[in-house]
C-alpha cells in the first residue's frame, strides 16, 4: 500500500471508527501537503461517514459517535474547502439549503439531530432550527436562509396541526412555491402529509436523504 | 427526601451545563459503566436471568445519577442528588398502592421474585391518537375485558373537528372530554371504579392536567403521568406537573422513554438510563410509579429482542435492589386484525410478566394509527394469566420468545398495520367481529402448541 494510499484509508478510518483516536485534521493537512488531489482526500471523508451512517445503522455505533464523526468531517471540510474553491469543476456537495424545525410545543429534538447530522453528512446546508418552533418563525428562518426545503419534524400528535399553519401560512404569503415542505417524526404519517398538502414524506434520515436528493434532482432538471 | 422547593432551588442554581455537553457527558459516562459493571446486552435472553448483572445494572444506575444529576433545560442546570437522597427516596416510596375504588381496585406492587403475585395488567392504548367518534367504542373494548386490571386511554386529536394543538385551548376541552368518555365507558363495563392509569393523555402540557383535576373527571384513586425527557432531563413544564401532582390527592406516574442508540448508547446503556429514570424521577418528582418505555432507533417497537431485554434486566434490577410499581409499555409494530399483533403481544407478555414487571399496554402500529381495540390485549392478559400458573421459567420463557419472535420480526421493515377499530369490533355492540375472532382463536392455539398452558 502506498503512504498516499494507507493515509487516506487512515482518514476514513479516523471518521467511522470512534476508537481509532486518529486525528482527521491533522491527517486532512498531511495529505494536501502530498499533494493528494482534494476531490481524493474529499473521497475519503465521505467513504469514512458512509461507513459510519451504515454503522449506526447496524446499531454498531450510537447517536453521539455519528455527530462526533460528522463533526471531524465537518472540521476536515474547512480545511479542504480553499482548496475546493479553487477547482474550476464543479463541486461534489449537493448545493441543497435546508432548515429543520420541531413543530410547536414539540420538544423531543433527538429525531431531528440525527436528522441534521445526515444531512451534513449528505453534504446539504443545513439550519437546525431546534425545539418548539411556531409556525411563522420557521418560515422567516426559512427565508433569511434562503432554503430550498422546510423540514417539520413532530413525534407528538397535538404538535402536528402546526404543521398545517405552515402550509396556510406560505399559502397566506404568496411562499408557497418557493419551499418544499417535508414532514416526518413518530406522529406524522405519509396520510397526513397529504392531507395537508405538504410535498414529502419520510420515516428515516437515510430515506429523508434520498428523497432531497431527488426533489432537488427533479426541480433543477438533472436526470 | 428533597422537597420540591428544594428541587426547584437546584434547578434554579445548581451547576451549568450546555445541552450538548450534557449529552456527550452521559455518552461517554456509560460506556464506563457498562464496562465497569460487566453489563452486556445478548439476544438470546431477553428475559434476563443473570442476577449479578441485574445487580450491577442497580449500582450502575446509582453512580449515572450521582455523576449526571437530572439537568433542567430550562435553566442549563443541573439537580443533583446524593446518593444517600436517592436511597432513601426509592426505599421510602410506596411497594403497594391500592388503585381505583371499591370492589373495582386492584393492587399495584413493587414485585419481588417468588412474592406468589402476577403483574397489574393495564389495559388500553397509549399515546395512540383516537378519532372522537370511536374513542367512546375503543376504550369500552378494553373496560369489557375482565383481566385487564386498570385503563389507559388513548389520545383525542381532534374535537368537534378541530386539531387539538399542543398549549392550545383544545387540549383542556381535549382532556376534560377524554375523562368524560372515560367515565362512561367504565360505568357501562360495569366497573365504574376502575383505575384510569396517565389520564389526560390527550394533552402534552400541564393544561390537560389542571383541567381535569376534579372528582368527576380525574379522581383521586386515578393517576396522571409526568414524563422525565430523554435522556435524564427535565424542564418547567414537568416541573408544573409535579406541582400539581404534589397538591391533588391522585397519583402520580413518571414516564422514562430511554432511546436504544441514543445518547444512552445501546440497550446496555438505555438501561442504566432507564434505572437512573427511575431513581431520579422518584427523588425529583415523588411518583409513586414508574412507565418504562424502552424506544428502539430504528424500529421504535418495545417487542424488539433489545427493547424486551431493556425492560427485562430493568424489573429484575429493581426486584432484587428496591422493589417499585415498574409498568412496562408494550408498544407493538403491527395493528389489529392480525396474526403479527397477537405475537407481539405474547412475547411481550411473557418478558414482563418474567421480569418481575407490570405492564402498561399495548399501543398498536407504535401509536400511530388507531388500529386496536381490546381483544390483543385480552390476550396479552391471558398469555400473563398463563405463564404466571404454571410457573414459566425464564429460561423456558425465552425458548418459547424465540419461537414467537420469529412470527413476527419480519414486520420490523415491513409493518402490517391491520385495520382500524370498526373494521375489527362492531363498534354498537363492542365485540370483535367473527373474523378478528377467529384469528385469535387460531393464534392462541398456536402459542399453547409452543408451551403456553392457558386456564382457559
Amino acid at each position: 500500500m502506498s503512504v498516499q494510499t494507507e493515509l487516506l484509508e487512515k482518514i476514513s478510518e479516523g471518521i467511522y471508527d470512534p476508537e481509532s483516536e486518529v486525528d482527521v485534521d491533522e491527517l486532512t493537512k498531511q495529505a494536501l501537503a502530498e499533494k493528494i488531489p482534494v476531490l481524493t482526500i474529499v473521497d475519503a471523508l465521505t467513504r469514512g461517514i458512509s461507513i459510519l451512517g451504515d454503522k449506526f445503522d447496524s446499531m454498531d455505533v450510537f447517536l453521539p459517535e455519528l455527530i462526533v464523526g460528522a463533526n471531524m468531517m465537518e472540521d476536515a471540510m474547512k480545511i479542504l474547502t480553499p482548496e475546493i474553491e479553487k477547482l474550476s469543476q464543479d463541486n461534489t456537495a449537493i448545493p441543497v439549503k435546508i432548515v429543520v424545525a420541531n413543530l410547536q410545543g414539540d420538544i423531543h429534538d433527538i429525531g431531528r439531530e440525527i436528522l441534521c447530522t445526515m444531512f451534513r453528512v449528505a453534504g446539504f446546508t443545513v439550519d437546525n432550527l431546534g425545539n418548539d418552533m411556531k409556525a411563522g418563525d420557521i418560515i422567516d428562518q426559512a427565508i433569511a436562509k434562503d432554503a430550498d426545503f422546510i423540514g417539520l419534524s413532530s413525534l407528538l400528535t397535538t404538535s402536528l396541526p402546526f404543521a398545517k399553519d405552515v402550509i396556510s401560512l406560505l399559502k397566506a404569503r404568496n411562499l408557497r412555491d418557493r419551499f418544499k415542505v417535508l414532514m416526518g417524526g413518530g406522529a406524522v404519517t405519509p396520510d397526513y402529509v397529504n392531507k395537508i398538502g405538504a410535498d414529502g414524506y419520510s420515516t428515516t434520515a437515510t430515506e429523508a436523504v434520498k428523497l432531497i436528493t431527488r426533489m432537488y434532482d427533479e426541480m433543477t432538471g438533472v436526470k | 427526601m428533597a422537597s420540591i422547593f428544594e428541587v426547584l432551588s437546584r434547578a434554579e442554581n445548581g451547576p451549568y451545563i450546555k445541552e450538548d455537553e450534557y449529552n456527550m457527558k452521559l455518552f461517554k459516562t456509560n460506556k464506563q459503566l457498562i464496562k465497569k459493571y460487566g453489563i452486556r446486552y445478548s439476544k438470546e435472553t431477553p428475559i434476563v436471568f443473570d442476577k449479578e448483572m441485574a445487580d450491577g445494572l442497580f449500582q450502575a444506575a446509582l453512580e449515572l445519577c450521582e455523576i449526571m444529576g437530572m439537568m433542567c433545560v430550562d435553566t442549563s442546570r443541573i439537580i443533583n442528588f446524593t446518593r444517600e437522597e436517592l436511597l432513601a427516596a426509592i426505599y421510602q416510596t410506596s411497594k403497594e398502592l391500592l388503585l381505583g375504588a371499591g370492589k373495582d381496585s386492584r393492587v399495584m406492587r413493587g414485585r419481588r421474585f417468588g412474592d406468589g403475585n402476577k403483574m397489574t395488567v393495564c389495559g388500553g392504548c397509549p399515546g395512540t391518537p383516537l378519532p372522537e367518534e370511536l374513542f367512546l367504542p375503543i376504550m369500552l373494548s378494553y373496560a369489557k375485558e375482565p383481566l385487564i386490571d386498570i385503563i389507559i386511554p388513548g389520545s383525542l386529536v381532534t374535537i368537534e373537528g378541530m386539531d387539538v394543538k399542543t398549549g392550545g385551548p383544545l387540549e383542556i376541552r381535549a382532556c376534560r372530554q377524554e375523562m368524560i368518555w372515560m367515565r362512561e365507558a367504565l360505568e357501562r363495563a360495569g366497573r365504574p371504579g376502575m383505575h384510569i392509569y396517565a389520564a389526560g393523555e390527550s394533552s402534552a402540557t400541564e393544561l390537560g392536567t389542571l383541567a381535569i383535576c376534579n372528582d368527576r373527571m380525574m379522581r383521586a384513586t386515578d393517576s396522571h403521568m409526568i414524563p422525565v425527557l430523554s435522556e435524564l432531563k427535565t424542564d418547567y413544564a414537568r416541573l408544573s406537573r409535579v406541582m400539581t401532582g404534589l397538591e391533588y390527592p391522585s397519583f402520580t406516574t413518571s414516564l422514562i422513554d430511554p432511546i436504544i442508540g441514543g445518547f444512552a448508547g445501546g440497550p446496555e446503556g438505555a438501561a442504566i438510563v432507564g434505572a437512573a429514570g427511575i431513581l431520579l424521577s422518584t427523588a425529583a418528582y415523588n411518583v409513586q410509579m414508574h412507565c418504562m418505555h424502552a424506544i428502539h432507533n430504528k424500529y421504535i417497537s418495545v417487542s424488539t429482542k433489545e427493547g424486551m431485554w431493556m425492560d427485562s434486566i430493568i424489573g429484575r434490577a429493581f426486584a432484587q435492589n428496591a422493589p417499585v410499581p415498574i409498568l412496562a409499555d408494550a408498544w407493538v409494530t403491527t395493528g389489529s386484525g392480525t396474526d403479527e399483533v397477537l405475537y407481539e403481544a405474547a412475547a411481550l407478555a411473557i418478558s414482563q410478566e418474567l421480569s418481575m414487571l407490570n405492564t402498561d399496554s399495548l399501543g398498536s402500529t407504535n401509536g400511530i394509527y388507531p388500529n386496536c381495540s381490546g381483544l390483543e390485549n385480552r390476550l396479552f392478559a391471558e398469555v400473563v394469566d398463563a405463564a404466571f400458573h404454571q410457573g414459566m421459567t425464564p429460561e423456558k420463557g425465552n425458548e418459547i420468545i424465540e419461537k414467537i419472535y420469529a412470527k413476527y420480526c419480519h414486520c420490523f421493515d415491513n409493518p402490517n398495520l391491520g385495520l382500524p377499530f370498526n373494521k375489527v369490533y362492531d363498534v354498537k355492540l363492542v365485540t370483535p367481529k367473527e373474523e378478528w375472532l377467529d384469528r385469535y382463536k387460531r393464534v392462541k392455539a398456536d402459542l399453547a402448541g409452543m408451551g403456553i398452558n392457558f386456564r382457559y
